[in-house]
């Protein structure tokens, strides 16, 4: 089996983080600096930290080694965000993370992956994360 | 900022939002790649980035998409919020060392249906289109 077809396996795998992931004020502080943002009376976190939290979710797919995913192979090619509502300073939350579609190419691959962040521990939907990448075959082209 | 009954109404198709301008440099991607626990070399390393493909260091995907949407946040009126948003990265942006790259957000009011603004949002640096077929949908107020 080809790592392109281990990869291909994936499809509909799930990954949910153990623990819990709490927005702190030093969290935000150090992700508004990094992006030159600051809090308006609507949003007291950056909207896209969202991401941030998905990424722990999405993690684990590159940390299974059986997974035959790279993390540098990725190149981020679409971001989609529905909130239920603003993240908050205090939120406790924590992510879902499916492997929704491979669509496979010719030396690369586009990869879709959604996240779901649920409150802690009421589970309720916070907002949904999907996610697109160009994900590339060793040697070949980006899509 | 002030509350606006007559809002929803008054925010029509083709309204432009206030364009923001901002400039990324590779400590920019440092400090992201910290804060948003984003570990992709590409955003660190010209030798990785080559290796797969990528002219050099290119910036993250995210910081695009969250100085598109501040244009939006800094749109919003009291008890508004962004409630969805999409984007497609068109082409990777490489960043040099030194003084790095320019970036210039713009946004357009395309629709106003049940309350919900759509927003087309646009990013170039030096003219290159940085994101394809993007929007936001902002919840508006005194609906």
């Amino acid at each position: 089996m080809t790592a392109a077809d281990r990869r291909l396996t994936y499809l509909g795998r799930q990954y949910t983080t153990e623990c819990p992931v709490v927005i702190t004020q030093e969290a935000i502080s150090a992700y508004a600096a990094a992006i030159g943002w600051s809090a308006t009376v609507n949003h007291s976190v950056p909207p896209t930290f969202a991401a941030v939290i998905a990424n722990t979710a999405v993690d684990a797919v590159f940390e299974d080694p059986e997974s035959g995913f790279i993390l540098n192979h990725i190149l981020h090619r679409s971001q989609r965000f529905v909130w239920v509502r603003p993240l908050r300073i205090g939120d406790a939350i924590t992510a879902e993370s499916t492997v929704k579609k491979i669509w496979p190419g010719r030396g690369s691959s586009l990869v879709e992956v959604a996240v779901r962040l649920l409150s802690y521990p009421s589970r309720e939907t916070l907002c949904t994360v999907t996610m697109t990448w160009s994900y590339r075959d060793a040697g070949g082209p980006h899509q | 900022m002030t509350t606006n009954p007559h809002r929803a109404a008054q925010v029509r198709p083709g309204d432009r939002l206030s364009e923001r301008r901002c400039t990324v440099t590779r400590s920019d991607l440092r400090r992201f790649s910290l804060a948003a626990g984003d570990l992709n070399p590409i955003h660190l390393s010209d030798e990785v980035a080559r290796a797969v493909g990528l002219p050099g260091i290119i910036c993250h995907g995210m910081i695009i998409m969250a100085g598109a949407l501040q244009i939006v946040e800094s749109w919003l009126v009291e008890s508004e919020e962004i409630v969805s948003a999409s984007v497609h990265f068109a082409v990777p942006l490489p960043v040099p060392p030194g003084p790095g790259v320019e970036l210039i957000f713009r946004g357009r009011v395309t629709a106003v249906e049940n309350g919900v603004a759509s927003i087309a949002l646009q990013a170039e640096s030096g003219d290159v289109p940085l994101l394809v077929g993007s929007t936001a949908q902002v919840r508006l107020s005194a609906w």
